[in-house]
């Protein structure tokens, strides 16, 4: 009973302490801030640059999050250690260090090339885009894969022999079956990429109006020490995030596979 | 027809050794092994889910080695039956047709109404899987492989899960429906009474060696691997030495007796092993004791376990301590009134025994 008592007593300290955290927000809120916020043409920019740059970034990742999934979950193949290191790559080097790294390459004579030709990611919307694909590729895999990890493989070989092909297989079977973690995984993965931060900032900078996004809004306005205009950016970015996060939960909530 | 030549799978640990088996075709073979004998991997290996490290296969003469499941003719029951889960009864049923460009929509829905009549199947198919009894899965599983009119079905366990009545109602089903749509079976299970009651030939598996395969006809007068009458049933082993005295006597030291069998049984060899199942061990009433019964013994009730509604009785040799098993009803048990520690007279029924080796 007592270590009942001990490990429910431990799950509740989180949502003290979150909870601590959002509660303090409120104790700066001001309903004239919000006003005047509500009325500014940067912030309205920067939620649009956050949300359509997320977006690309996580339809991005996640077109090849879907087949790389599928192979490390199903296949063996030569380099599939090293690329199963490197899906947590993100989460083993900082943020800023991988906005650094992509700063470093577009100095390289192929990130030259692409500069000159395709894109300039630096300061750039796109250069956001970059930095955010960057920092979620990686986990939406991982994500991907657990999804296609739990789906038993069972139903792809009873699939074969029933006369699907392999791309029938997983068109009529894997992604149907899929279909649910993967819209979840696709919804974790917009959270993580709206709230990235550090390789944001290292790559796009925060221009007003061109490259500010909401993490990087919440980080001028501190500096300024606005705090009340701070707390009103977090608390959209956290509205914005928390939506996302029931919709996943919802989804999430009923399994379609044994 | 399947034949299989020399086929090895290595899988961990487990070996599958050097297996070679045909399944002739309008035939209804049964693979029968113990748990983890290798009999589930080389039906998936049939089906081409899995790649044997050597040997070969042919299915209907064509060598099946390099073919992906999809190109193989067969439909293919697992133990779990693998029911789509996204998928209804109907579904499930029309999933392999559906591949097929040649079907339309009404010869789909007119070949699925034909099979769930047959398979009383009828009345699930708008149903959810989730909501079907283990039973109403495997038909409607069932049903999915066969309305592919594929010639050939291979089965892999599908009486595990059933209890006694129902193991015997799909053993029928399955029977009806090989002779109905003149069907080339192969069948893998643990339990001897579905594979009697189903195999034309029996194939017999553990530890991923084939140790036999015989027309279920022939089984009783054809000696046994030890391994083989295991399997099915005969749990008494007997040593017998012919008889310096008499050529057509033989002794069993173990049950300190003669016995007297026909030729076919020991062959004129001098010595052999008989394989006999606790059913076949008959106590002699007492009205009979003074009859010339031959193949005679002693033996000491050592311990009485009940079962349905049959007893199984350890009996003890009182001289060299042999056990052996009997099995005969509760009725009999009680109307002969045996108990622990009784001596009794019993006989082996010759027409049962076999040679085992």
């Amino acid at each position: 009973m007592k270590v009942k008592q001990l490990v429910i007593s431990s799950a509740i300290s989180i949502l003290i302490i979150y909870g601590i955290l959002i509660a303090s927000a409120f104790y700066f809120f001001n309903s004239t801030t919000l006003r005047e916020s509500l009325s500014d043409k940067r912030l309205y920019s920067a939620v649009w640059i956050s949300v359509s740059a997320a977006s690309i970034a996580t339809l991005l990742a996640v077109i090849i999050s879907i087949p790389a999934a599928y192979a490390l979950s199903r296949y063996s193949f030569r380099l599939k250690p090293a690329v199963d290191i490197f899906l947590e790559l993100p989460m083993i080097i900082s943020p800023a260090a991988l906005g650094a790294l992509i700063l470093i390459f577009f100095q390289t004579p192929l990130g030259n090339f692409i500069r000159e030709n395709c894109m300039d990611v630096v300061y750039a919307f796109s250069g956001i885009v970059l930095a955010q694909f960057i920092t979620v590729l990686g986990i939406s895999t991982r994500m991907m894969k657990a999804v296609f990890d739990e789906i038993p493989v069972r139903y792809e070989n009873i699939a074969r022999t029933l006369g699907a092909t392999h791309s029938q297989t997983f068109f009529k079977v894997s992604l149907p079956l899929a279909r649910k973690g993967m819209l979840s995984a696709v919804v974790l993965t917009w959270a993580k990429a709206i709230g990235e931060f550090g390789a944001t900032i290292t790559v796009a900078g925060s221009m007003a109006l061109k490259t500010e996004t909401l993490p990087t809004a919440i980080f001028m306005k501190l500096s300024m020490a606005d705090i009340k205009g701070t707390v009103i950016i977090i608390l959209i970015l956290f509205s914005i995030s928390v939506i996302m996060l029931v919709l996943a939960r919802l989804i999430l909530r009923t399994k379609i596979y044994d | 027809m399947i034949e299989l030549k020399n086929i090895t799978i290595e899988a961990g640990k487990f070996l599958l050794d050097e297996v070679s088996l045909t399944v002739e075709n309008g035939k209804f073979h049964v693979l029968l092994g113990p748990t983890g004998s290798g009999k589930t991997i080389l039906l998936e290996t049939i089906a081409g889910l899995v790649k044997p490290s050597s040997g070969s296969i042919t299915i209907n003469a064509v060598d099946a080695a390099s073919l992906p499941p999809e190109q193989r003719g067969l439909s293919y029951l697992p133990q779990d039956y693998a029911l789509f889960p996204h998928k209804n009864v109907y579904e499930n049923i029309a999933f392999g047709l559906t591949l097929k460009k040649n079907f339309s929509p009404g010869e789909i829905n007119n070949k699925i109404s034909e099979l769930s009549w047959l398979l009383n199947i009828s009345h699930l198919l708008n149903r959810n899987v989730h909501h079907l009894s283990g039973g109403e899965q495997q038909r409607v599983a069932l049903a999915r492989a066969l309305v592919l009119d594929n010639s050939m079905l291979i089965l892999d366990e599908p009486t595990s899960s059933l209890n006694e009545t129902m193991q015997e109602e799909f053993c029928l089903l399955l029977k009806d429906l090989q002779k109905r749509f003149n069907l080339t079976v192969l069948m893998t299970t643990h339990h001897k009474d579905s594979a009697f009651m189903l195999a034309d030939r029996l194939h017999f598996i553990e530890s991923g060696k084939l140790f036999l395969s015989i027309d279920t006809s022939k089984l009783n007068h054809t000696p046994l691997p030890l391994k083989v009458a295991e399997l099915i049933g005969i749990t008494n082993v007997l040593k017998l030495k012919r008889s310096p005295e008499n050529a057509s006597v033989y002794h069993s030291t173990e049950l300190n007796a003669d016995f007297q069998f026909s030729e076919y049984l020991h062959e004129n060899s001098e010595e052999f092993e008989l394989g006999i199942k606790p059913v076949d061990i008959r106590v002699i009433k007492e009205e009979e004791k003074h009859l010339n019964h031959i193949n005679r013994f002693h033996a000491i009730v050592e311990q009485i376990i009940f079962k349905e509604s049959n007893a199984l009785v350890f009996l003890k040799n009182p001289v060299s301590g042999f056990m052996l098993k009997m099995e005969l009803s509760s009725y009999n048990l009680r109307k002969m009134n045996i108990v622990n520690g009784d001596i009794l007279l019993c006989k082996i029924k010759e027409e049962y025994v076999r040679k085992v080796y």
